[in-house]
């Protein structure tokens, strides 16, 4: 278990940091864009850097203490590091650079956990060779038996999937799954990828300009962003500047305005009628069906912009930023139309 | 006719030790400069100067004029800040990650230098060691005429 609250004044160069979060074992995957502080919050558990304010407890032992000016250096932390590129160590054999990280061992137990490390990633026939004449999944499970051999208190992974391929990240994917079930440690993983984030993560921590915005499970987010801004930042939703002209919390409905049509919804706990809000809906929730006669309820006729092949669907966009996934069956049974209907579904609308 | 052998002998002992001496310290520089850039501009003072202010008005007589203890220290003078400089340089260009990566896997700082910077960085650093070397090696006639000069 990790309990950390990190804060770091603005200085030039470096942005500023205010977060608290505990990390369960598993795996918490930190999310944002770049700058958000996710790579900061990382150094900080490691020991690499000293946060001006706060606190940082590992399994209850405290490792980081600012009114107490306690600081534990990075190689009494037990955070095994990685990041992008892996840092094997170059000069060291597959077993060298295991054995680096059980030097503190006796002798007899360093060399069972090295074996048994060689074994379990399947590099026994890789130990006497250098990071550079391994194949790109070698070095990576390398990496990762290397991070795991001296049993970690916590695993820290600064984006190591950044600009692998999908082979390989599947493969990284599944090689973090089995660490997630063979050792009980929380498992910070910083990252940009939104795939990643749903892949991996128990809990994901959404963060922007040293901030934490929103966490929890990245189903909770996908179903219930909690602002405008993770909204954004998730990139998955349209967005819609809508008034609400009607809100009804007896039979739990509302009408809003978007553009000049009239949507019925949900009822909005805690927004009043004449809010301008922002409707978020994910482009699998709405419908999109070819505009054959006039729309029915909750139906919008919108002109067809642009279609985009996705891997296992078709994006349609219409105008005012709406768009819609829509299975490729379908998109080819009505690809020739222009003019569709949209529907919003009215349980699968949000405001922020 | 005989040759002497002295004058080179001299040099070669002087510029050793000098290059050897310096070895410590200038390593303990590079390893603060390393990834920083070259700031340091001292490598580029003339020889000519350096001797001139450090050598001229200290040294006790000796050899020729100059004890060899004086020589070796003004060669090393020469010697530490292009140590520093050229394997700042060396030390720098091996991956930072591996020295993160090794501090987490719990190395000490120490441990971090010999195993995990150094090695990479082995053949650059032989050449600047070569390098400062050649240079103390070149200046030491300078040191003796700059000696000469200011009796």
């Amino acid at each position: 278990m990790i309990e950390a609250r990190i804060r770091m004044l603005v200085r030039p160069g470096r942005p500023g940091l205010d977060v608290e979060f505990r990390a369960a074992p598993g795996i918490t995957v930190l999310f944002g864009p770049g700058g958000a502080g996710k790579s900061a919050i990382l150094d900080a558990v490691a020991g690499f850097i000293r946060p001006d304010e706060g606190r940082i407890l590992l399994d209850d032992r405290i490792v980081f203490d600012a009114p107490a000016h306690v600081s534990l250096p990075a190689r009494a932390r037990r955070c095994s590091y990685l990041c992008a590129g892996y840092a094997l160590f170059p000069h060291l054999t597959v077993r060298q650079n295991l054995n680096f990280a059980v030097k503190h061992r006796p002798r007899l137990e360093r060399h069972r956990r090295v074996s048994e490390a060689l074994e379990r990633f399947g590099l026994k026939d890789h130990a006497a060779n250098r990071p550079a004449a391994l194949t790109a999944s070698e070095r990576q499970r390398c990496a990762v038996a290397r991070a795991v051999i001296g049993a970690p208190r916590a695993l820290l992974l600064d984006d190591p999937a950044r600009g692998l391929e999908a082979l390989l990240r599947a493969e990284w994917h599944a090689l973090l799954r089995q660490v997630r079930a063979e050792h009980e440690i929380p498992i910070l993983v910083a990252t940009q990828s939104l795939e990643e984030c749903f892949e991996l993560a128990d809990t994901t921590l959404v963060l922007r300009e040293g901030r934490i915005l929103q966490s929890g499970a990245p189903r909770v987010l996908s179903e219930r962003p909690a602002s405008l801004e993770v909204a954004r930042l998730l990139g998955i939703f349209n967005l819609l500047a809508v008034e609400i002209v009607e809100l009804d919390p007896q039979r739990n409905s509302s009408r809003v305005r978007w553009q000049e049509h009239a949507l019925a919804g949900p009822y909005f706990p805690g927004k009043l009628r004449g809010d301008r809000v922002w409707m978020c809906v994910r482009p699998d929730q709405l419908r999109a069906l070819p505009r054959l006669g006039k729309p029915g309820s909750n139906q919008v006729a919108l002109p067809l912009m642009r279609a985009v092949e996705l891997p296992a669907s078709v994006r349609l966009e219409f105008p005012g930023e709406v768009a819609v996934e829509l299975s490729r069956a379908e998109f080819e049974r009505h690809k020739q139309h222009r003019e569709w209907l949209v529907e919003f579904p009215p349980p699968a609308l949000r405001v922020l | 006719m005989p040759v002497d052998w002295f004058a080179l002998w001299l040099s070669l002992r002087v510029a050793a030790v000098a290059t050897l001496a310096s070895l410590p310290p200038g390593l303990w520089l590079a390893a603060r400069l390393a990834g920083r850039g070259p700031r340091w501009a001292v490598a580029a003072i003339p020889p000519t100067v350096l001797c001139y202010y450090l050598v001229a008005p200290a040294a006790p007589e000796g050899v020729l004029g100059l004890s060899e203890t004086t020589a070796v220290a003004a060669a090393m003078l020469e010697a530490i800040p292009l140590l520093a400089l050229l394997g700042g340089a060396a030390l720098g260009a091996v991956d930072p990650a591996c020295a993160r990566v090794a501090r987490s896997l719990g190395a000490s700082g120490w441990r971090v230098f010999w195993r995990v910077s150094l090695p990479p960085a082995l053949r650059p650093l032989l050449a600047a060691v070569a390098l400062a070397f050649a240079r103390v090696l070149a200046d030491i006639g300078l040191t003796l005429l700059v000696k000469q000069a200011a009796r």
